[in-house]
């Protein structure tokens, strides 16, 4: 939805130089120069036990591969597994509007093979923060450099959790209100996908959002809402560090960005929740291959069965023969005792679909990086036929 | 007192000499006025009848129409400034209209010994105007360029002395170190803004609908203004053939088509369409998608209304349009770039004016005034969809302006003042109309005027002085007070054919682009009017140069600048799209440098012809206190242009060597994190990581490497009754020179990798023109 982004793919996408341009070969050059670059962001969350993880890295120089080797993401990790160079043994405070000086705790400082190289939990409760209070930041690493910031914190209203309900994305708009919080520069709606969650900024209390909306942050610029999905709609009050960094950025011609970092860039930020909302989005099923299937087959392979059920989109159908489709939809997983912690109950997927043929990954956690289980199928009259990839045999979902 | 005594008998001579005959007892006389030497008709002539304070003044075809005369001789005398004039008695009878013509040569009087051969605009200029560092081009010599498709009038002034381009993707030109937004351009007197099209690779211009192209690279008259670097002025063709004429052109990029003709003997017209067809070939033999094309249609007449009044029409509208289907343009609408929206792009340009004009002649001591009056409407916009409204850009320029002036020739004058009134209305909005988000939302509306007197003095017909001073008093609407811009050119002739000139001048522009300087290649500009927040932007401009004329066809140019800017405005990056008033970061700067042109023009009797140029300039800005080059500092430009014309053959060549121009290395990369508050941790940015930034060093402190490219072109004309069929084949970068558009660094990789994407590489073209 941002505008600049869609420009800006217009430009990368090249017309011209896509056109006409060449790749002249590539050339290996000399390391470059290496930053100190912060993401810390004050947040009430209730998590005072744990307090508010602020990453400390270096900007690549490269002097080491970053994103290509490794393990893969961990949220524990997120800087080591997230392409990029932890700074360890800095030392990182917060000092408050009350003058109040919250050091952060480094996990990895007492264990360097544990976890959380880079990350630096400060200790502040969510009912601590002021709203307009100013909080300074201030890190200084072990080689004696200092990096210092200062965030207003947006007024904290008390979150509205909406009820939750159907979205038909081939009809229905999504009109959300709230009232202005005092302190914030900008208000940051956000909506969960399974690609990249849509974000955009804006000033006014208001939005409307339509089934036809697509993400324009993520590559091919999907939909936003996808049938089958349940997705969070929410809005945060953000302060003018939040916005100014996360609206702005280089770009190719290396400048460009607000930064408001001294001795380093990145962002010390303020964002508070003001709403939240979960949509289940649904659409009309207009094509025979649409609709719920259930699971069909023996009382034995019943208990073996991982999916159970599920309800099948065709989410973007081929503008043209021979071309795949996109599926979508939703997902019943057979519970077992320990599902809660390896697999959901209830979930998404997405697919696709070319002839008679399938492919869904069945994803956890809605997220396409992380999937559960992948089924290739064919499409049998109304019988879908296939395999999974790591378990044995056929099996059958029957049109209800 | 003179001139003011004699322009009150002009007016009433004219106002009272009505016919007073019946008109079965008059007739009328019509004719042509030519140049000797190369028959080129000789626009501005005065034609008068001796003794009876009747008269007309030559148009743009050569044609002069004098009506209701006695039916009796009369005298009938020719005059022109820098030319010999002629007299010649005339019979005309009752009901008939007698026609005459006159070829007047260069005054020996100006010339001394050089003599005439074939007469060029510029030596025109060189012989009746200071004209410091002004070119002229016409449609023949641009023809003959090599070039990528079409002829194209832009790319061939990114040639011309004190003229350069970012890149080879780039009509847009910086002229004496000046910014590309800050150039005047007309079609006919009118402002076009950003007349080009594929985000900046070709122009607007169609060759076939031009007649010249004049360029100012600085310190220009009076009668300009609202720039700061210079004035491109196009002029439309005009048919003074009789019959139906045309042509048509088909080249690998699109085709073009051109109808014109006179109007019986009072006018012409021309119509010309031209559109890419890239998309429809690749549409018809294969599977595959183009979605994008552009077009333009012009269309020029004039006409003579009786009274003696000229009224001149052009209209002018182009676009271009990608409309993509994002599930075509993909191979598959697999899950992760599951596709089913459209990207639509439109960007485009229409003109729309008229002129009156009309000539008093006669009177003691002058030649006639001129009286012109001019009306225009000018819109540029754009517009920018993805995915239906999802995410949407949309900009609207529109300039409407209503001139006049009035000019009085006399044997040492050419005295001209005018008006000029401007209405502005921007309109720029970005947004998610999907999400119901407004982001940019910024309506200007503002008014302008400018009042003008300028004064071109030669103090005596055989005088070696021509002066040319004026000012340009100016005012907008949306910023207090007035600017008053002096305007002075000098030019003395040492001998007949050398000259030497110096000149100065205050400029002002109000209206600003929103470009981003640094990225090589600008789509579109967004366009922005100095208000409350936003001054005007000035310039100071001093120039000093010597001209040569070897013969009437051989020119030696060397030009000198300098020039002293105050609030340029330049985007400024982190401006909040919520927020009206913090788009621009004021900036100051200079320039200077020479300009070296050899010209060789196009004769009869030489083969060859063409030019030369050097250009040595070198510019700085400073911004927040930071002193930098800016991105089109180029610092030498060699161009060696060619034509070799050989029966029906026309081999054409360009060579061009020049340095680098400034960049921002990137010295680092990073990846922006986002935070998940739901779960109080931070998200994964995918691997590769899917938002990654770039870390600029010192600001333009590095160059791109030199460039050089070679440009080849032939063609031949074969004559088939009326018509005329040239084939022409073209190679641009005939020797696959690698010349750095942009480099792309990835850190992530050990060691670091620098990837170069490449100007045009070898580009062979072929098309064919017909016209009849």
């Amino acid at each position: 939805m941002r505008s600049e982004a869609a420009v800006r793919w217009l430009v990368l996408a090249g017309v011209v130089p896509g056109l006409l341009a060449c790749e002249l070969g590539e050339t290996f050059v000399p390391p470059g120069q290496s930053f100190l670059l912060v993401h810390a962001v004050l947040h009430p969350v209730a998590f005072p036990v744990t307090g508010l993880p602020f990453l400390l890295e270096r900007t690549w120089d490269g002097v080491r591969y970053v994103w290509q080797t490794g393990p893969p993401y961990s949220f524990g990790e997120p800087i080591v597994t997230g392409g990029g160079s932890p700074e360890i043994r800095a030392t990182v405070e917060v000092t408050t509007p009350s003058g109040e000086v919250l050091r952060a705790a480094e996990p990895n400082a007492t264990n360097p093979e544990s976890c959380c190289a880079g990350m630096y939990f400060v200790p502040i409760a969510g009912s601590a923060l002021v709203a307009g209070g100013t909080y300074e930041l201030r890190i200084q690493t072990s080689s004696g450099e200092v990096l210092t910031a200062r965030a207003t914190m947006p007024a904290m209203p008390t979150v509205m959790v909406q009820p939750a309900g159907v979205f038909d994305r081939s009809r229905d708009t999504l009109r959300i209100s709230w009232a202005p919080v005092a302190h914030a520069a900008a208000y940051e709606l956000v909506i969960s996908n399974p690609y990249r969650d849509v974000t955009a900024f804006t000033e006014s209390s208001t939005v409307h959002l339509t089934g036809a909306l697509r993400n324009t942050g993520a590559e091919g610029f999907p939909n936003a809402f996808l049938p089958g999905f349940e997705q969070r709609v929410s809005v945060y009050a953000v302060d003018s560090n939040y916005y100014d960094y996360y609206r702005s950025s280089n770009g190719g011609t290396g400048r460009g960005l607000v930064n408001r970092i001294t001795g380093g860039l990145g962002v010390f930020g303020a964002k508070a929740p003001v709403l939240h909302r979960v949509v289940q989005v649904v659409a009309p099923f207009t094509r025979p291959v649409e609709g719920t299937y259930r699971y069909f087959g023996t009382v034995e392979d019943s208990i073996r069965t991982l999916i159970t059920g599920l309800t099948l989109y065709i989410e973007s159908p081929a503008a043209k023969t021979g071309v795949t489709e996109a599926l979508s939809g939703a997902y019943r997983a057979r519970p077992r005792a320990l599902a809660p912690l390896f697999f959901d109950t209830a979930g998404a997927f997405l697919g696709r679909k070319w002839g008679d043929s399938l492919e869904l990954a069945f994803l956890s956690q809605h997220r396409i990086t992380d999937t559960m289980e992948v089924f290739k199928a064919r499409v049998i009259g109304d019988t879908i036929v296939g395999r999974y990839r790591q378990r044995l045999g056929t099996w059958r979902f029957l049109k209800n | 007192m003179r001139m003011r005594r004699w322009l009150i008998d002009s007016i009433t001579a004219f106002a009272i000499a009505i016919p007073t005959v019946s008109a079965g007892q008059t007739g009328a006389i019509s004719g042509s006025v030519a140049q000797a030497a190369s028959g080129a008709p000789l626009a501005g002539a005065a034609v008068v009848l001796a003794g009876t304070g009747r008269g007309a003044l030559v148009d743009t075809l050569g044609r002069f129409t004098i009506t209701d005369l006695r039916a009796q001789s009369h005298r009938v005398e020719v005059r022109r400034q820098g030319y010999e004039p002629q007299s010649r008695l005339v019979v005309v009878r009752a009901g008939e209209t007698t026609f005459v013509s006159f070829a007047l040569a260069l005054s020996t009087q100006v010339l001394g010994a050089v003599r005439t051969e074939a007469t060029a605009a510029d030596r025109e200029l060189f012989l009746t105007r200071p004209s410091l560092g002004t070119t002229s081009l016409n449609s023949r010599s641009v023809t003959a360029v090599p070039r990528l498709g079409e002829a194209d009038i832009i790319r061939v002034i990114q040639l011309l002395p004190g003229v350069g381009a970012r890149n080879d993707f780039s009509t847009g030109f910086n002229v004496h170190g000046g910014e590309a937004d800050q150039n005047l351009i007309l079609i006919d007197g009118y402002p076009i803004y950003n007349p080009f099209h594929l985000g900046g690779l070709f122009s607007t211009f169609m060759d076939a609908t031009v007649r010249d192209v004049t360029l100012m690279t600085g310190a220009f008259p009076a009668r300009y203004g609202g720039r700061l670097s210079s004035v491109l002025d196009v002029r439309s063709a005009a048919e003074g053939r009789p019959g139906l004429h045309g042509s048509a052109e088909l080249s690998l990029l699109g085709s073009t088509a051109m109808l014109s003709a006179p109007i019986s003997d009072r006018g012409s017209w021309l119509v010309a369409a031209r559109r890419t067809y890239a998309d429809q070939v690749v549409g018809a033999f294969s599977d595959e998608v183009l979605p994008y094309h552009f077009y333009d249609l012009h269309g020029h007449a004039a006409y003579r209304l009786p009274g003696d009044w000229w009224i001149a029409l052009t209209g002018y509208g182009g676009n271009d349009v990608l409309d993509a289907d994002l599930s075509e343009v993909d191979d598959d609408s697999v899950a992760a770039t599951a596709a089913e929206g459209n990207l639509f792009f439109r960007w485009g340009n229409s003109v729309v004016g008229a002129t009156l004009s009309k000539t008093i002649t006669g009177g003691p001591g002058a030649d006639s005034v001129v009286l012109v009056q001019r009306a225009s409407g000018s819109a540029f916009t754009t517009d920018v969809d993805v995915g239906e409204g999802s995410a949407s850009v949309r900009h609207t320029v529109v300039d409407r302006r209503l001139g006049g002036d009035l000019t009085v020739h006399t044997a040492a004058h050419e005295f001209a003042t005018g008006y000029e009134l401007s209405a502005y209305r921007l309109a720029t909005e970005d947004g998610s109309p999907q999400a119901g988000i407004r982001g940019t939302y910024r309506r200007q509306r503002a008014s302008a005027f400018a009042l003008f007197a300028d004064d071109l003095w030669r103090p005596s017909p055989g005088s070696r002085w021509l002066v040319e001073g004026g000012a340009r008093l100016e005012g907008l609407s949306s910023r207090d007070g007035l600017s008053l811009a002096p305007r002075l050119s000098v030019k003395r002739f040492l001998r007949d054919d050398f000259s030497v000139s110096i000149a100065a001048g205050r400029f002002t522009q109000w209206t600003h682009t929103l470009s981003r300087e640094d990225q090589p290649i600008r789509f579109f500009d967004v366009y922005a009017l100095a208000d409350s927040a936003t001054p005007v932007a000035t310039a100071w401009h001093f120039m000093a140069g010597v001209e040569r004329w070897m013969g009437s066809t051989r020119q030696l140019r060397i030009d000198a600048f300098m020039k002293r800017y105050d609030g340029i405005q330049e985007f400024w990056l982190g401006e909040n799209p919520f927020v009206n008033g913090d788009e621009f970061t004021p900036t100051t700067g200079a320039s200077y440098g020479i300009d070296v042109l050899f010209r060789q023009y196009e004769s009869p009797d030489r083969r060859l012809s063409g030019w030369i140029t050097y250009n040595y300039a070198v510019a700085s800005r400073k911004q927040d206190g930071e002193r930098f080059a800016p991105a089109h500092d180029r610092r030498h430009n060699l161009n060696l242009v060619s034509t070799l014309r050989l029966g029906r053959y026309v081999i054409g060549a360009r060579l061009g060597i020049a340095s680098g121009t400034p960049y921002t290395e990137i010295i680092s990369q990073y990846v922006r994190r986002r935070y998940d508050p739901i779960n109080n941790r931070w998200e994964n940015p995918g691997r590769p990581p899917n938002d990654v930034d770039y870390i600029g060093g010192t600001r333009n402190g590095a160059r791109y490497p030199l460039t050089q490219r070679l440009d080849l072109s032939a063609s031949r004309e074969y004559r088939h009754g009326r018509a005329t069929v040239r084939p022409y084949v073209s190679i641009v970068n005939a020797y696959n020179a690698h010349n750095v558009l942009v480099y792309q660094l990835d850190y992530g990789l050990v060691p670091p990798v620098r990837r170069t994407l490449s100007q045009f590489p070898f580009l062979p073209s072929a098309g064919v023109s017909v016209a009849f």
